[in-house]
């Protein structure tokens, strides 16, 4: 089976810095990919190739067995990639409700609608309901964004992501700022996902990707250092050299 | 059309030209540093030309006109910025634009009361109203001493932003405003300082251009439009882009107002192909920004951003 | 932005009274209340236009002026050769603004900020020139017009049905907003303005539904021209002027951005400001542009968002 995810010798420069240095990796599908690394080497650059916010200056990108590399952010999300931001992009203005399905709305066709409300629309309404529900977030489905938690604004991030069940998913930090049991809530729920869903996940929290990853690559300077079996990466002496002083890999 | 003729044609495209980069300099660090919308930079201009006009005739001397235009402009810089723009660099654009709109109508109808609604006259100073020859042609002396005057000022510009201190940190201003301020630099002192160069270098050309362009109130804002053109297509914070793209749109502008009438006079009534010269000239500038934007949306020397 | 219902009471009142401004300017012997009025509807109706794309898209157009030019200028050339036919009028509005908008559009909106806004005033101004070397049309003097717009059941000649034909848009068009706002199409809209990196990265073609919400602004704001051109029986270079697009503005931040209400309530606000600012000096605009500026540095939501303040809507 064709992975759901490739990236060939991916490049990016700024300036006179290498930001992402001939990557190549593969996500398999139903799987989850975690890439790792230190603080500055590079990671959300790469998301951000990956997901179209950024063009690579060389290099290639498939998405279930297309080529994407020159595809456009909405062209990639309509043909099932989905991303989540490090930093919580969503819309101040609006509740819960409404971004998760504006999220939705995007795969329904097109919006130009000017008269009747998103919200009277009840499969679409429903189906946002119930991935705000699957991202822990019910109780605070009318508040708007601006009354939101940090956390809270983390959960909001995943359920507009998952609300249109999209094949492959990018998810930047997921449980960045989140407290031990919400985190332990995103786990479970990534985990819930294997073999439906298509996972490349960025994280710090060294529990989370160890629980959850099938393969894990290590990034370090914009280069991909090692990738393997988590057991692998674990014992890989210049993972260790890497991470010395960043983060405790777990025993 | 003669040889001559294009080539008189061509030192006004560079007169222009160089007026138009002395508005531009300062427009487009205000816009690029202070990411403010300054639509009263037409203001200053204005203003400096009637300070030049009202200083030559009550003194007579062009060179004490010189002294309160550059004076004015960049009295009027500091004080626009200290009173009124610094409060309002972290608002959206729209702000922006709606209180230096508010400034625009103030000062055109202050204008208008000091000076009357009829344009003021200024004089050529006499010892530069002849003509020089350059390239074979025969061309006022005047108009050739702006452009001497303009290239001045953009060596001036140069050698601030690119040996000095001050413009060093114009140059990291412009590409990482936050940065600057994070490392110390009193940016208060430094944007009132870009505020006014740029309303010097505004009355400068208010200046110049009193002698052979209507002193009158409202005179800001046309120029100003091609301003904004300018920076558009240089490239925003970019005063080299602002220098190539004022060269080129004064040169399109001219050729727009002078030959195209010439050739179309070939064709239909003489009197609607001149009526049509500044509406042509006007395209033909939209259209080089439309063209340069469809290949070059963020302009043709940006400013990269760290 | 959804209003809280005090301001659609407050706005109910104000339609309410509208409507009933001719009959009392009749019984009161006040014409000039029904051309004041007139002339505030058809402001209104092109700041309500405008917000669609500033308002809702947060998009900073300043040559919306243009449009009010072409519907003006559609009726004024073509009442020039003696074709009084407002269905007529109405189509050459229409596609000339739907046109000029779709073009000019193409090209602006692939800027931002800045660049954005200098460009649409670069466009206005372009076809201001135009305008003034058409020396045959009037040109810098303008062109008057003597017939006024036929609509077979109503004439645009008669003040009261003026008036009323503004009025009935006025209250159309608020209507619309107000659906619009909830439904797809302005929920893009606002998520345009507040976040267009993810709107795309959601799957959103932005440039898409922008473009289609700046025609349609272009093309109700050609109808506030044409209302206007048989309201003064005149059509001039200066309806493009950079100066009314600049007004406009005004018009949509002082009522609220965003909200549905508040360019009905910022052009009565400012034209009132105007007319009394008119009366007490010729040198009105030296008090009215410090006014702006105090507006802009104080009341930073506009009239109706300082109404809705302390609600739950942020």
């Amino acid at each position: 089976m064709s992975p759901a995810l490739q990236t060939h010798a991916l490049v990016k420069r700024y300036g006179g810095l290498l930001a992402t240095d001939q990557v190549s990796l593969s996500l398999a599908a139903g799987e989850v990919h975690a890439i790792i690394g230190p603080n500055g080497a590079g990671k959300t650059t790469l998301i951000g190739q990956l997901s179209g916010d950024l063009s690579p200056d060389s290099g290639e990108i498939d998405l279930l067995g297309q080529t994407i590399t020159h595809q456009t952010s909405w062209q990639r999300a309509l043909s099932g990639l989905g991303r989540s931001y490090q930093i919580s992009s969503t819309f101040p203005e609006f509740t819960v409700l409404q971004c998760v399905a504006l999220a939705l709305q995007a795969h329904r066709g097109n919006s130009f609608d000017t008269w009747r409300p998103l919200l009277s629309r009840a499969e679409q309404t429903t189906r946002a309901e119930q991935a705000i529900a699957q991202a822990g977030l019910s109780s605070r489905a009318e508040r708007h964004v601006s009354e939101l938690a940090h956390g809270e604004r983390r959960q909001l991030e995943l359920a507009m992501v998952l609300v249109a069940e999209p094949r492959v998913l990018l998810l930047d930090e997921p449980t960045a700022g989140m407290s031990h049991h919400e985190t332990h809530s995103v786990v479970d729920l990534l985990a819930s996902f294997k073999g439906r869903y298509s996972i490349l996940l960025v994280e710090h929290d060294m529990q989370a990707v160890f629980a959850l990853a099938d393969t894990i690559s290590v990034l370090v300077n914009g280069r991909i250092i090692a990738s393997g079996r988590p057991a692998e990466i674990r014992d890989n002496p210049d993972v260790r050299t890497a991470y010395l002083g960043d983060e405790e890999l777990p025993q | 059309m003669t040889l001559s003729l294009f080539l008189i044609q061509l030192l006004n495209g560079l007169q222009l030209g160089v007026l138009l980069f002395m508005l531009s300099a300062g427009l487009t660090l205000v816009f690029g540093i202070m990411n403010f919308v300054n639509l009263a930079h037409g203001c200053m201009y204005m203003m400096g030309a009637y300070f030049a006009a009202t200083a030559l005739a009550a003194s007579g001397s062009f060179i004490v006109a010189a002294v309160v235009a550059v004076l004015g402009g960049g009295l009027l810089g500091i004080v626009i910025e200290r009173l009124m723009a610094q409060h309002l660099y972290m608002r959206d654009h729209l702000d922006q634009v709606l209180a230096t709109f508010g400034l625009i109508l103030f000062f055109n109808e202050l204008a208008r009361w000091i000076w009357g609604a009829s344009p003021v006259f200024m004089s050529v100073p006499p010892a530069l109203s002849g003509t020089v020859s350059i390239l074979g042609v025969t061309y006022p002396m005047y108009r050739f001493f702006i452009i001497l005057v303009g290239l001045l000022c953009a060596v001036g510009c140069w050698l601030l932003i690119s040996r000095t201190r001050v413009g060093m940190l114009i140059r990291a201003g412009s590409v990482n405003p936050t940065m600057v301020s994070a490392l110390g630099v009193n940016i208060g002192l430094l944007n009132a300082l870009i505020f006014s160069l740029g309303g010097a270098l505004a009355g400068v050309a208010g200046l110049m251009s009193g002698p052979i362009l209507s002193v009158q109130p409202g005179m800001g804002e046309p120029v100003l439009i091609l301003v904004m053109i300018v920076i558009v297509i240089g490239g925003i914070g970019s005063i080299q882009g602002a220098f190539y793209a004022a060269l080129m749109v004064g040169l399109i502008d001219t050729a727009g107002r002078a030959f195209l009438p010439m050739l179309l006079r070939e064709f239909i009534d003489r009197s609607i192909a001149q009526a049509a010269g500044p509406a042509i000239a006007s395209m033909l500038t939209c259209i080089f920004m439309a063209t340069v934007l469809a290949l070059r949306p963020r302009g043709l020397f940006p400013v990269k951003n760290g | 932005m959804t209003a809280s219902p005090m301001v659609n009471r407050l706005l109910i009142g104000l339609l309410a009274l509208l409507a009933f401004v001719p009959l009392y300017a009749q019984w009161a012997g006040e014409p000039f209340l029904i051309t004041f009025l007139s002339r505030v509807l058809i402001f209104a109706l092109a700041a309500l236009s405008l917000n669609i794309i500033l308002g809702f898209g947060g998009l900073v157009s300043f040559g919306h002026a243009l449009y009010l030019g072409l519907g003006a200028y559609s009726v004024g050339l073509l009442a020039h050769y003696q074709i009084d036919n407002g269905w007529l009028q109405l189509l050459v509005t229409v596609a000339s603004c739907a046109v000029v908008g779709l073009l000019t559009g193409w090209v602006s909106l692939r800027t931002t900020g800045i660049s954005f806004i200098m460009i649409t005033l670069a466009f206005a101004q372009m076809f201001y020139y135009l305008f003034v070397s058409l020396k045959q049309y009037g040109g810098d003097d303008g062109l008057s017009i003597s017939l006024k717009s036929d609509f077979g059941f109503i004439h645009l000649g008669s003040p009261i049905t003026l008036y009323y034909a503004a009025f009935a848009l006025v209250a159309l068009v608020l209507w619309w907003k107000q659906r619009m706002i909830q439904a797809p199409f302005g929920l893009v809209l606002q998520g345009c303005r507040m976040n267009e990196a993810r709107m795309k990265s959601l799957g959103f073609p932005t440039l898409r539904y922008k473009l289609s919400a700046y025609v349609l602004a272009c093309v109700i704001a050609g109808l506030a021209g044409l209302l206007y051109a048989n309201l003064t029986g005149y059509t001039s270079p200066a309806y493009l002027n950079w100066t009314i697009s600049g007004e406009l503005i005004v018009m949509v931040v002082l009522g609220g951005m965003g909200t549905v209400a508040g360019p009905l309530i910022g052009t009565l606000v400012l034209l009132v400001c105007e007319e009394l600012l008119k009366a007490w000096t010729s040198h009105w605009p030296i008090i009215l542009g410090p006014l702006i500026v105090l507006v802009v540095m104080t009341a930073r939501r506009g009239l109706v968002g300082y109404l809705m303040r302390g609600k739950s809507s942020p």
